[in-house]
């Protein structure tokens, strides 16, 4: 009984899935975009922790996945020529830049905070696209590689063939989500859930609730970075383009489409989806942004809790929706926003 | 001896004087109550001596330390809690998260991020206790906007409390309540006292006169009166800015 249980958890199903996926995708080609979807899938759900637990709405992380791209690729040339250190660089030096940042993000809420990420996220575009000399510019900077991975130096494991790419990723996504998994559902977690109900009654609890949006950011970044890391070495090279803020969106719009705000593994699904209308529409028309934009519409009118939420699936413990949420009056009145 | 004293508060907002020359004195082991009609800056006041805002002049001094301008979290830290007039709680999520998390904060453990919040037992076992002490066990796993408005006003006291105030601060404890209920908060306002400091903002005149062993007057941001049950009944200032003969 109990393995069914856990058979049947999202968890499991996700990492069935991405584990024979292959079998399957090598007969119809496409192996690269698999990968893709698992490396959004990390950013994603790392992303979900700042929106959907912490209740703020960066439109600029974008910043964080191109500039651990970037970072991948300048370790490798200047540093060490290794996967484990330009991976590991990346994420530490995205949740540095998310640090900095996050000393002006994280007094901010709302509409404000917002915007704050859009410029960012716009400065680091154009520093990007502008500084040819360590960043390549518009030609992007190229030459980045995947090295064999050396296992405390006795084994060496290449990982520049596809499939054996596709596994490392997908080892990385495993790890990823079991860390955030773990972290919603820690003490951690449920203060930044706590803060994104009520920001004000989580100070009156004795919280430092801008420490603990600094560490959202900090998660954020690092999760953002990694997947970043893991894009440049999938494209051997790192671009400007994921970072304007046009392309910072498309993670929003793969949490809100997969399960709404507040739905773990939705980002997962969300990813696939538009990686999937991506390849499949733009074969047909260039404009398959627009049919995108259609989905989103239809989704936000009439699933706000995106598909995952429609299905009633995977909602964490701390949600736990009900049918009653539909007809059930509140009683509570506009309190809300927890101003005294 | 006061456990908290303002010195000259005052608190403008745009050409409105919300707070003006607030100089009181909270004696520790009492229940003060602060009364005065609307607009007469009762929860201003509140929300300087939390810290939420910041007094434009004066001080606040807690066990003779100064406190004014600390951000609310380190005030309530050392040990002032308070309640909301409009409620304000968790609402999401069930009503024991809500006692469990402030628990949390009391036991400093929020920053752990790896280990299931099941497995904090110190912290689940005494919320559970809190529970137990304010009645709400019964409804532990209902999610807290399906609770009925007066297990909410409950709730929203139980979180202050599971801070383990030494001073507790209530805005309007009964407010929006039926009688009956209303006499439920006062036994369990009456019966906390014996812990703490209790400073409660009260419309119900009923309640501030059977419970108060001192009363605050607040009238346009000025305190006009202070003193026992007694005193403010036979005050003619009070009688004529307030009360207007009803008592």
């Amino acid at each position: 009984m109990k393995i069914v249980r856990y058979m049947l958890h999202p968890m499991f199903i996700i990492f069935a899935v991405f584990l024979v996926a292959p079998i399957f995708i090598m007969r119809v080609g496409g192996m690269s975009l698999a990968i893709e979807v698992m490396i959004w899938a990390i950013f994603a759900v790392g992303y979900n922790i700042l929106l959907g637990y912490t209740g703020l709405p960066s439109f600029g992380h974008g910043l964080f996945f191109g500039t651990g791209a970037y970072l991948c690729g300048l370790i490798q040339h200047h540093l060490i020529p290794g996967t484990w250190i330009s991976i590991l660089g990346s994420m530490l030096g995205c949740s540095i830049i998310a640090g900095i940042l996050g000393f002006f993000l994280a007094r901010k809420r709302g509409i404000y905070f917002a915007l704050l990420t859009i410029a960012f996220t716009q400065l680091f575009f154009f520093i990007a696209f502008q500084w040819d000399s360590v960043t390549g510019g518009e030609n992007g900077l190229m030459g980045i590689e995947r090295y064999p991975l050396s296992i405390f130096g006795l084994f060496r494991i290449p990982i520049d063939g596809v499939l054996s790419y596709y596994y490392f990723v997908y080892a990385i996504l495993v790890a990823s989500i079991v860390v955030l998994w773990k972290i919603v559902h820690s003490p951690l977690g449920s203060v930044l859930y706590a803060i994104k109900q009520n920001e004000v009654r989580a100070k009156y609890l004795g919280y430092n609730t801008w420490m603990y949006k600094w560490v959202s950011l900090i998660i954020s970044g690092l999760f953002a970075g990694l997947a970043g890391a893991l894009y440049a070495m999938l494209q051997h090279g790192a671009f400007a383009n994921p970072i304007h803020w046009t392309r910072s969106g498309d993670v929003v719009m793969m949490v809100l489409v997969g399960g709404g705000l507040t739905n773990f593994f939705g980002p997962v699904l969300g990813a696939a989806i538009f990686i999937a209308l991506r390849d499949i529409v733009s074969t047909l028309t260039e404009h398959w942004y627009l049919f995108y934009g259609l989905l989103i519409v239809f989704i936000i009118l009439f699933l706000p809790e995106g598909i995952l939420g429609y299905l009633k699936v995977g909602q964490t413990s701390r949600k736990m929706i009900s049918v009653e949420e539909k007809w059930s009056p509140s009683l509570s009145g506009g309190a809300s926003d927890g101003h005294p | 001896m006061a456990i908290l004293e303002t010195i000259g508060v005052e608190k403008r907002f745009g050409g409105l004087t919300a707070n003006a020359d607030i100089n009181i004195q909270i004696e520790e082991g009492a229940i003060t109550s602060i009364i005065g009609p609307n607009g007469a800056g009762k929860t201003t006041l509140f929300n300087i001596l939390t810290g939420y805002y910041k007094p434009d002049r004066g001080e606040v001094h807690y066990l003779g330390q100064n406190i004014t301008g600390w951000p609310v979290h380190k005030i309530v830290r050392k040990g002032i809690a308070r309640s909301f007039q409009v409620l304000n709680i968790f609402n999401e999520i069930p009503v024991f998260e809500n006692i469990r998390l402030a628990v949390q904060a009391d036991q400093k453990k929020g920053f752990h991020f790896l280990k299931s919040t099941s497995k904090f037992r110190s912290i689940n076992e005494r919320a559970e206790e809190i529970l137990d002490e304010i009645g709400l066990f019964r409804v532990k796993d209902v999610i807290t906007k399906y609770l009925s408005y007066g297990d909410k006003r409950i709730l929203e006291i139980g979180i202050a409390l599971a801070s383990r105030p030494r001073l507790l601060l209530m805005d309007e404890p009964t407010s929006g309540l039926p009688s009956s209920e209303t006499e439920r908060v006062k036994n369990f306002i009456k019966r906390i006292s014996e812990k703490m400091t209790i400073v409660v903002i009260e419309h119900d005149m009923n309640v501030v006169l059977t419970i108060s062993d001192n009363i605050i007057v607040l009238h346009q941001g000025r305190v006009i009166a202070q003193g026992s049950p007694q005193e403010i009944k036979a005050n003619d200032q009070v009688q004529e800015a307030y009360l207007g003969g009803i008592v």
